[in-house]
């Protein structure tokens, strides 16, 4: 045996043993993705299942008796509540004084709606005198 | 004299040194067949493996996809299920279908058929023993014992571990919102077939699409209505109603409620009168509703104009009936003051001016001939007087002697306030900004006087309670006698009220009708549709309108104004400021 065999003799049982082992990997890995993907159809599955539960607790009915229950403080927006925006700052431009008197509501509006009626108030000038709601 | 070399000579091999052997001919023959030999297949071998390398550097490296696809046998298989969802217009599921195991059983493996009976018979319910029995000690190899469990019923199955009892796995077709929109949506049946409603109009497509089918209706504004209708049946002790909200530009129907109604989960359980869809299947003679189309059509045709006005100081007798107001005035009436006072001998004589064609050509071009044009199955053709007579144009100037569904109502409506455009209405979701094609059935200058006219009937007129401030509501209200035997009955009504907001520039059309409502208390046992449907729909547009996105309006602004009020000429103005 010449030294030459010796080192082909090493380097053929050394791509053996890679090819070997990368092969053992390969089979490992496979299993691990089967494993996920089964995992993923299994979630989708659940998301579905989960949609349509998200619908069922969505019912109008539901969620209406929640917030009465809840939400004792919250009422539906009233007709009188609805202001434009080009509208609203002349409701509120008088020093920040209360709107005006058709407005029943007795909360103040906040300072942030202020803000941006003020900001508001520097583009559009305003166009007509205020008028109260007809209610 | 070249030295002759020796092919099996190694590299390295270095030749003694001496005189190269004296080859003789034969021998050299030879040695040179064995080379070329050696060559041919040399070559061969380098070219199959070189071919072979060039492959696998190609699979690797350049075609990535291919490897993939040989490994597609490790993907487990999605679970998919073969019917679409259905989805309002906000993309709630209103129908999905879920995976659930049926429990099956094969006869010929089960051992002691009695003993199995008893033990199911005890795991469910409802599931009866002797029945049981019967599959499982019958001849075949597949009965159906239960399908469609629950997981903890498989479960419970698992654990009582009957050998011969298999599962299948299936589909089942569940709507969370049961009720809500059942009439619309529709059910299918045990093997997910469309029995009713959108899951039977689109049926095929369900089953071909993955992608959820959209419609136009929006939970939100359903769950109104029923609500909303709801209380007005409680209220006045009513048999049932319906409710409709249709976009009148683009026919987009927002909500549809037939009521009773029934959960599309468990239709087997369903009565026939909980199931039938008022809406669109429900053919009745409407009542004054039907003045709006009687007024469009004399004003269209030129046959009356606003300031036009009609004898109303006696009733009209045509053989042994007699033709009255509820609300007689016994005086001339203007085509504005018959509208809003609702006159039936106005109306008459307004059609009879118009003609017998005028008023069939009328009713034809507004489709309200044939069977209302939905996506659902449940469609009823009207029912039409043949041959249409003058005595029948009388009747129908003002409701009778023609029955139509709710729907061609809501639908002729949209066209007399949208400027005279009839579109089909629909329960599918139109791409934003898309304009169906429609007929003009009347000129923009009718259309805006009907607005008038509408919004006349609410702010004085019998549709006052319909009011939403800030919404200008318009619409007319009808109160009908159904038809009995041979008469009508006169305690048993049929009130509705049809109108639009906001009436400077409709964009809905509300239709609510009450079928058989009892008068109250609150109301002074009135059951008419003033007291009925119209708070109703008083009730109904401030709570839809935020969600379809119209704002109010100052109602008082001279634009608004200008484009709501209609002049009532003559003295009667004042009668009008004084009631």
């Amino acid at each position: 045996m010449r030294p030459t065999s010796i080192i082909w003799l090493g380097v053929i049982l050394a791509t053996g043993a890679a090819v070997f082992s990368v092969k053992t990997a390969v089979a490992g890995l496979e299993e691990e993705l089967l494993a996920v993907r089964k995992e993923i159809a299994r979630d989708h599955d659940a998301i579905h299942v989960l949609k349509a539960e998200w619908s069922y607790l969505n019912q109008p009915t539901r969620l209406a008796d929640l917030a009465k229950r809840h939400l004792p403080g919250l009422q539906p927006i009233a007709t009188v509540q609805y202001a434009e925006l080009g509208r609203l700052e002349l409701l509120l431009w008088k020093g920040g004084e209360a709107p005006p008197a058709a407005t029943p509501s007795s909360s103040q509006p906040p300072p942030a709606g202020s803000a941006a009626v003020a900001s508001v108030g520097s583009s559009t000038p305003p166009a007509a005198a205020p008028r109260k709601g007809a209610q | 004299m070249t030295p002759i070399k020796n092919p099996c000579r190694p590299r390295h091999f270095k030749p003694a040194p001496c005189a190269p052997l004296p080859v003789d001919e034969k021998t050299q023959r030879t040695l040179e067949a064995g080379r070329s030999r050696l060559f041919v297949i040399g070559g061969l071998f380098a070219a199959v493996f070189g071919v072979i390398a060039l492959r696998l550097v190609d699979v690797t490296l350049f075609r990535p996809e291919e490897s993939r696809l040989a490994q597609a046998h490790l993907a487990p298989r999605a679970v998919e299920v073969s019917r679409a969802d259905i989805v309002d217009r906000n993309g709630t599921i209103l129908a999905t279908t879920l995976v659930t195991p049926s429990l099956y059983a094969n006869p010929k493996l089960i051992t002691d058929p009695a003993g199995t009976a008893r033990r199911l018979a005890a795991a469910f319910p409802d599931l009866l023993e002797g029945e049981l029995y019967a599959k499982l000690a019958s001849n075949k190899s597949f009965v159906w014992v239960k399908r469609h469990l629950t997981p903890r019923e498989q479960q419970t199955v698992l654990e009582l571990g009957i050998p011969g009892l298999e599962f299948q796995r299936e589909e089942r077709r569940v709507y969370p919102h049961g009720p809500l929109a059942a009439h619309v949506v529709g059910y299918t049946g045990i093997d997910n077939k469309g029995l009713a409603g959108i899951e039977r109009g689109f049926d095929e497509v369900l089953s071909q699409s993955k992608e959820p089918l959209q419609l136009s209706i929006d939970l939100r504004v359903q769950h109104v209505l029923r609500e909303e209708l709801q209380r007005s049946i409680d209220e006045f002790s009513a048999i049932g109603g319906t409710a409709i909200v249709m976009d009148v530009r683009n026919g987009e129907i927002a909500g549809l409620v037939s009521l009773p109604d029934f959960d599309p989960n468990r239709p087997g359980t369903a009565t026939p009168e909980r199931i039938f869809n008022r809406a669109t299947l429900g053919v009745y003679e409407m009542g004054s509703t039907f003045k709006l189309f009687n007024t469009a059509m004399a004003l269209d045709a030129g046959a009356s104009r606003l300031t036009s006005s009609y004898d109303a100081t006696k009733p009209i007798r045509v053989g042994r009936f007699t033709i009255d107001d509820y609300h007689p005035k016994r005086r001339w009436l203007t085509v504005p003051e018959i509208f809003k006072y609702s006159s039936n001998i106005g109306s008459v004589k307004m059609a009879l001016e118009a003609g017998v064609e005028r008023q069939k050509e009328f009713f034809r071009r507004i489709g309200f001939l044939g069977a209302p044009t939905i996506e659902i199955p449940e469609t009823a053709a009207p029912l039409v007087p043949s041959p249409w007579r003058e005595v029948n144009a009388m009747t129908i100037s003002f409701g009778y002697g023609m029955s139509v569904t709710p729907m061609h109502l809501v639908d002729g409506t949209a066209a007399m306030v949208n400027g005279g455009i009839l579109r089909q209405p629909t329960l599918l979701k139109r791409p934003d900004d898309y304009l169906p094609s429609g007929q003009q059935v009347i000129s923009p200058r009718t259309s805006d006087a009907m607005r008038r006219l509408l919004r006349l009937v609410v702010e004085q007129g019998t549709g006052s309670y319909a009011n939403a401030p800030g919404y200008l509501v318009g619409g007319k209200t009808g109160t009908a006698e159904k038809a009995s035997g041979k008469g009508y009955a006169r305690k048993a009504l049929l009130s509705s009220f049809v109108g639009a907001f906001p009436m400077n520039e409709p964009r809905y059309v509300v239709l609510v009708m009450v079928d058989e409502p009892h008068g109250t208390k609150k109301t002074f046992g009135y059951a008419t549709a003033g007291w009925v449907a119209a708070p109703a729909v008083g009730r109904i547009v401030p709570r839809i309108a935020p969600l379809l996105g119209v704002s109010p309006v100052d109602e008082a602004a001279p634009e608004i104004r200008r484009a709501v009020a209609i002049d009532m000429p003559g003295p009667q103005v004042n009668k009008v400021a004084s009631n």
